[in-house]
């Protein structure tokens, strides 16, 4: 088997091509921009990518009064994009049904649909939903104190790898929040189930015992064995039915330390 | 489930502390309450926190935060006005 070096790298360098065209009606000029191409890393955060790049491209197009606070995205159903889970569940989940590349997101500058989505007026907004989901992974995983033991520029750090896409500068931090020995146990793994037009789910599956070895939708229900046979999405790949949750965990997790499962639906 | 709110800070006391709510509500609805409860003005903010340590994504439901967090049959929130754990 692949070390764990090179699965996680792996899983870094993940990539989805996007093709990002503005909407019509929002164009200022008679003159029509280009659709815009991008490959976005599965690890980041949409606003981290629009804020420079796609209004950088934008902006000569559109009302001149209009600021990339009034940026949102619209994916290829229609829907707002929410924008506040990694970019890599919001593909998944909308490739559940089928896959189509590039995937197709329209640039609104208008009509903010505010009760839909969060509004990110800059980058330290961003870092700081980062840190408060990071935070809650690790108050799942070692009640906390590891995170309150950190220099603030450790933690830093985090954000700034995964802001640059520095794989070496985010998994030198970020090997702290992984490591799992007998004397340092996780005590619960943190499970986000995203299920397509569904709540999304939020689990804590207990590692006091050595029980994970199964998939971990059994983890997250013993007693129902028609999840079983079920295959989940995470990061883009359908995990073989065995691989044990505390490896996935450690390995598959995204940035804020979440494990993050994409189902189409749950069995009715 | 039952939540529990405590203030924190600058925050104004609630009268009334502690609410049964379904479990299916999100924490935006909560937020989106809590905010008319306080008549916060649209640009106040308000912020919740778990464990006075994190502040719970808005899409997810209480049901789900009760499960990993909740003790004694109730979840608790701390609620201020600035950000109190960034």
């Amino acid at each position: 088997m692949a070390n764990d070096e090179d699965v996680r790298k792996e899983v870094w360098n993940g990539k989805i091509p996007v093709l990002f065209r503005l909407c019509p009606s929002d164009v200022f000029l008679t003159e029509q921009p280009e659709p815009l191409y991008m490959a976005v890393m599965r690890q980041s955060y949409f606003p981290l990518v629009f804020s420079e790049k796609i209004h950088k491209y934008y902006k000569r197009y559109i009302d001149p009064d209009l600021t990339e606070a009034n940026i949102w995205l619209e994916d290829n159903n229609g829907m707002p994009v929410q924008w506040h889970w990694p970019i890599g569940v919001l593909f998944d989940l909308n490739s559940l049904t089928k896959v189509d590349l590039p995937w197709v997101i329209t640039v609104h500058y208008k009509d903010f649909p505010q009760n839909n989505i969060i509004r990110f007026t800059s980058r330290d907004a961003v870092e700081s939903l980062y840190m408060s989901n990071l935070k809650e992974a690790d108050f799942l995983k070692h009640r906390g104190q590891l995170i309150n033991v950190m220099q603030r520029h450790e933690i830093k750090m985090l954000f700034q790898g995964l802001n640059e896409g520095n794989y070496e500068k985010f998994w030198s931090v970020n090997e702290k929040f992984m490591e799992c020995s007998e004397t340092n146990k996780f005590r619960y793994i943190p499970i986000r189930l995203h299920i397509k037009h569904d709540i999304i789910k939020q689990y804590a599956i207990s590692n006091m015992n050595n029980e994970n070895t199964a998939n971990p939708l059994i983890s997250i229900n013993q007693s129902d064995e028609r999840l079983v046979n079920i295959n989940y999405l995470t990061q883009g790949i359908k995990p073989p039915l065995d691989t044990p949750l505390l490896w996935l965990s450690r390995r598959l997790s995204y940035p804020d330390n979440f494990l993050h499962i994409c189902l189409l639906d749950l069995p009715s | 489930v039952s939540i529990y709110f405590k203030p924190t800070a600058d925050a104004p006391i609630m009268k009334k502390k502690k609410w049964e709510v379904e479990r299916n509500i999100t924490i935006s609805d909560v937020t989106g309450f809590f905010r008319s409860y306080l008549t916060c003005a649209p640009h106040e903010s308000l912020f919740l926190y778990i464990n006075q340590c994190f502040a719970p994504a808005p899409d997810m439901t209480i049901g789900s935060l009760y499960d990993c967090y909740g003790s004694d049959r109730k979840i608790t929130f701390y609620y201020c006005k600035n950000q109190a754990w960034g």
